[in-house]
């Protein structure tokens, strides 16, 4: 690897960053579409690949469509950081969305350029300004990029969390939660179905020999959503239902699906409680059954001291560098959730300042990729240097 | 005093049984045009030759399939509808193809009672009826149409046309399992709910969205408790759709299909009443809209008292052939009795032999009663005929023209 390779300074300008998001923004790599996860794949890998470090292709498990990518450099270092972020968006090859605009100046707008491939060129171009500095010998890292986040992570789970192990700190590049802060928290999130059978008829028997599943749904439905009211700390969705077909027939069975958020894992679990509490009650009437299948994806990731002193140091690495940011409550959940759950202090929102995500209206701001790169990268030349007054690291679990 | 030829029917027994096992193995099912014009030749077929009948072969609008009309005696003081389908459930591919006669006196086949049994029953009655004197005192007319079993839609006209030209009109579907006719039945209508409301991230706090499945639920709730408040009225929420795959966004779209059932005419105003005051309740709730449509395309057939006074009359008759005693119930399906109903035509509805397991495989008609039924809508037809039923005069009174 040449001098030249490790530090390119013509390419360091803001405007060669834009340039590099917009063509990863038109990309598409919707996490239901193989071929354009392995096209970014290998457009991150030709990026990447400029560091000195090694790239593994690891082999995901059944759900993700294409491989989770490591990115080791200096395994051997006292301190490692792990730097996260997947190259999947929400947008599939279907999807009408699909080219990067400037509508107006100093602002992108394109399919993932917040969500988070603008998360993913902050990572690279502070990785190129700390691997530009002699301090680099001091501190290791990995990138690890998934391509199946948007879809729950089920596919890469297992390598978010054997590679926690292997690091002192987390850092997540999701998009910040408003300007220039980053997350304090993250609501957990389980993915679950109702499955109600009852007993097909004639309609003109929907009285007697009848048992219908869409209106015992409903019903369970109304009152599963209820729970919203009653704890304070979940957010329960009813995304979807389906069920029956002709009308003159007495529907026997139907279905709905529901996404739920929680703040911590004990509302998390007692909101499934009491969901599964209603579900009994309707196996208790004659003629129908109900189940609830699923639970915890992502458990939730509660505010908790370590963090917060892990923000206080990035809070005073930001003043050094003119900015000021804080933590915040985030309803949603991210890959920093695993990250948490594995006990690896994590910091999380680490991307581009942006807004309307999951929307064609996806944008971020142009200058924050460049104000979030000297941010990181300030970080951790000031880890390696050894002046940042942080946290005790916790002894690693593997290398 | 009983006609001989009726008497005699039973002698003939197994002749109507091969003709019945015929018919039944014609697949005729609704959407099945050419084995539906097959049927319908093979009913044609009985008339050719006979002078005295108008035969007419009626198109009808949105379908290739035709209703087959004979009329004999258009003049006649005393005029009956003899009303049946010559359609089945059972498409040209089904497997339920062929009949079977059981140990115990059924006849187990597609269409062996509902209505192909009820369509010998008819022909057989005009048979008779043509050998008897007082056969020449009687308009009648037979409409067999093509559509029953899926809704009537392109046959409605036309079955509407010729109730208004009668007194009294015999529908020949058949009886229940237990002997019974059919004293009346519910109207029945499809509609569609649909429910907008506002999508949004479901991770907002305080969400601007609005859950069209939690809102389509509640009204579906209310709307399934219509029976309670109405009695006679029956709903059933067939079918709910709603949403998509995107978990964390709040669904702004669910419909669902529902059919509802009224007894009397005068339901109809009350349910939509109720249902106006649901959209009412539930459209004012800030960021939702509902929409409601479809209508009651069968009315209640309602029993009358020219129904009770034919209905005496027809037990009456069973009793003096020595058939099994018999009643008549309510029912909760429609049939084209409704249809005669609609159109102020006294009709009497389920006169066919005794069936079981319609629209199933299992299928089957009791042979019996095939004989013992068509006897009694025959004797009836001829005391009617002779003016021996003043009773009955008296309530059919005089038909629209």
């Amino acid at each position: 690897m040449s001098a030249e390779a490790h530090h390119d300074h013509r390419n360091d300008s803001l405007p060669h960053w834009v340039a590099l998001l917009r063509s990863w923004s038109e990309i598409n790599s919707g996490f239901d579409h193989a071929d354009g996860l392995l096209r970014m794949l290998v457009a991150l890998e030709a990026e990447f690949g400029r560091f000195p470090a090694t790239l593994t292709r690891l082999t995901p498990a059944a759900g993700a469509l294409a491989p989770t990518l490591s990115i080791r450099c200096r395994p051997e270092a006292k301190v490692q950081v792990l730097l996260s972020g997947h190259y999947d968006t929400v947008f599939g090859r279907e999807h009408p969305f699909q080219r990067c605009a400037a509508p107006k100046s100093g602002i992108l707008n394109g399919p993932g350029v917040a969500d988070m491939k603008g998360g993913l060129v902050v990572m690279l171009a502070a990785l190129r300004a700390f691997e530009a500095s002699p301090l680099r010998e001091n501190l290791g890292w990995e990138v690890l990029l998934n391509a199946d986040e948007e879809d729950g992570s089920l596919g890469s789970r297992q390598h978010l969390l054997e590679a926690a192990g292997r690091h002192h700190l987390g850092l997540v590049f999701e998009p910040s939660p408003v300007g220039d802060d980053v997350v304090r928290s993250r609501k957990g999130t389980a993915v679950l179905r109702v499955v109600v059978t009852g007993q097909a008829a004639h309609s003109s028997l929907v009285r007697t020999e009848g048992r219908n599943a869409v209106v015992a749904l409903s019903r369970l439905l109304v009152e599963m959503h209820d729970l919203n009211a009653s704890l304070p700390g979940i957010i329960l969705n009813v995304a979807n239902c389906q069920g029956g077909g002709a009308v003159n027939v007495v529907p026997d069975h139907a279905t709905a699906e529901l996404h739920l958020r929680s703040s911590t894992q004990a509302e998390g679990l007692e909101a499934i409680e009491r969901l599964r509490t209603l579900v009994a009650d309707v196996n208790q009437k004659n003629g129908y059954t109900a189940r609830l299948e699923g639970g915890f994806n992502r458990p939730p990731m509660g505010a908790d001291d370590m963090r917060d002193a892990w923000i206080e140091c990035l809070q005073a690495t930001a003043s050094r560098q003119g900015c000021s940011l804080q933590g915040r409550e985030v309803q949603s959940a991210s890959d920093a959730n695993f990250f948490a759950s594995a006990g690896l202090p994590t910091i999380d929102g680490l991307g581009v300042d942006g807004d309307d995500l999951h929307s064609d209206r996806e944008h971020c701001r142009i200058d924050s990729i460049g104000r979030r790169a000297e941010l990181v990268s300030r970080f951790l030349l000031e880890l390696a240097e050894g002046r940042l007054p942080h946290p005790p690291f916790r002894p690693l679990s593997s290398r | 005093m009983i006609p001989d030829s009726i008497l005699n029917l039973p002698s003939c027994a197994e002749a109507l049984q091969r003709q019945l096992i015929q018919w039944a193995e014609i697949n005729s099912g609704s959407t099945h045009i050419a084995g539906l014009e097959r049927m319908r030749q093979t009913l044609r077929d009985l008339f050719s030759g006979r002078t005295d009948l108008t035969i007419e072969e009626i198109s009808l609008r949105g379908t290739d399939a035709r209703a087959l009309r004979v009329t004999c005696r258009p003049d006649a003081t005393r005029r009956v509808l003899l009303l049946g389908h010559y359609d089945t459930v059972y498409a040209a591919d089904h497997p339920f193809q062929s009949c079977e006669v059981l140990s115990d006196g059924w006849l187990r086949g597609p269409g062996v009672a509902d209505m192909k049994g009820g369509l010998l029953g008819l022909v057989t009655v005009i048979e008779l009826l043509s050998r008897l004197p007082e056969g020449a005192n009687l308009g009648w007319e037979a409409l067999f149409t093509p559509d029953e079993e899926i809704g009537s839609t392109a046959s409605t006209p036309v079955i509407l046309e010729s109730a208004k030209r009668h007194h009294l009109g015999l529908v020949f579907e058949p009886a229940r399992s237990t002997g019974d006719l059919v004293r009346s039945r519910m109207g029945t209508g499809n509609f569609q709910l649909v429910c907008h409301g506002r999508a949004a991230h479901a991770g907002h706090v305080p969400n601007p969205g609005r859950n069209a499945i939690l809102a389509l639920s509640e009204f579906l709730l209310e709307l399934s408790r219509l029976p309670e408040e109405f009695p006679g009225v029956l709903a059933n929420v067939g079918r709910i759709e709603g949403g998509s795959t995107a978990l964390n966004v709040v669904p702004d779209f669910a419909k669902a299909g529902i059919n509802l059932r009224i007894t009397r005419v005068a339901d109809e105003a009350l349910v939509r009443g109720r249902v106006q005051e649901l959209l009412a309740k539930y459209g004012a709730r800030e960021g939702y809209r509902f929409e409601f449509s479809g209508e009651f395309d069968c009315p209640p057939k309602e029993c009358g008292p020219a129904e009770e006074a034919v209905f005496v009359e027809w037990q009456k008759a069973g009793h003096d052939l020595a058939v099994p005693a018999f009643s008549w119930v309510h029912t909760g399906g429609g049939s084209d009795g409704n249809l005669l109903s609609a159109a102020g035509l006294p009709n009497l509805d389920g006169i066919g032999p005794i069936g079981d397991y319609l629209h199933s495989e299992r299928e089957k008609c009791n042979l019996a009663s095939l004989v013992q039924r068509t006897q009694i809508a025959a004797l009836f037809l001829s005391r009617w005929a002779k003016g021996e039923l003043p009773a009955v005069d008296r309530m059919l009174g005089t038909p629209k023209r």
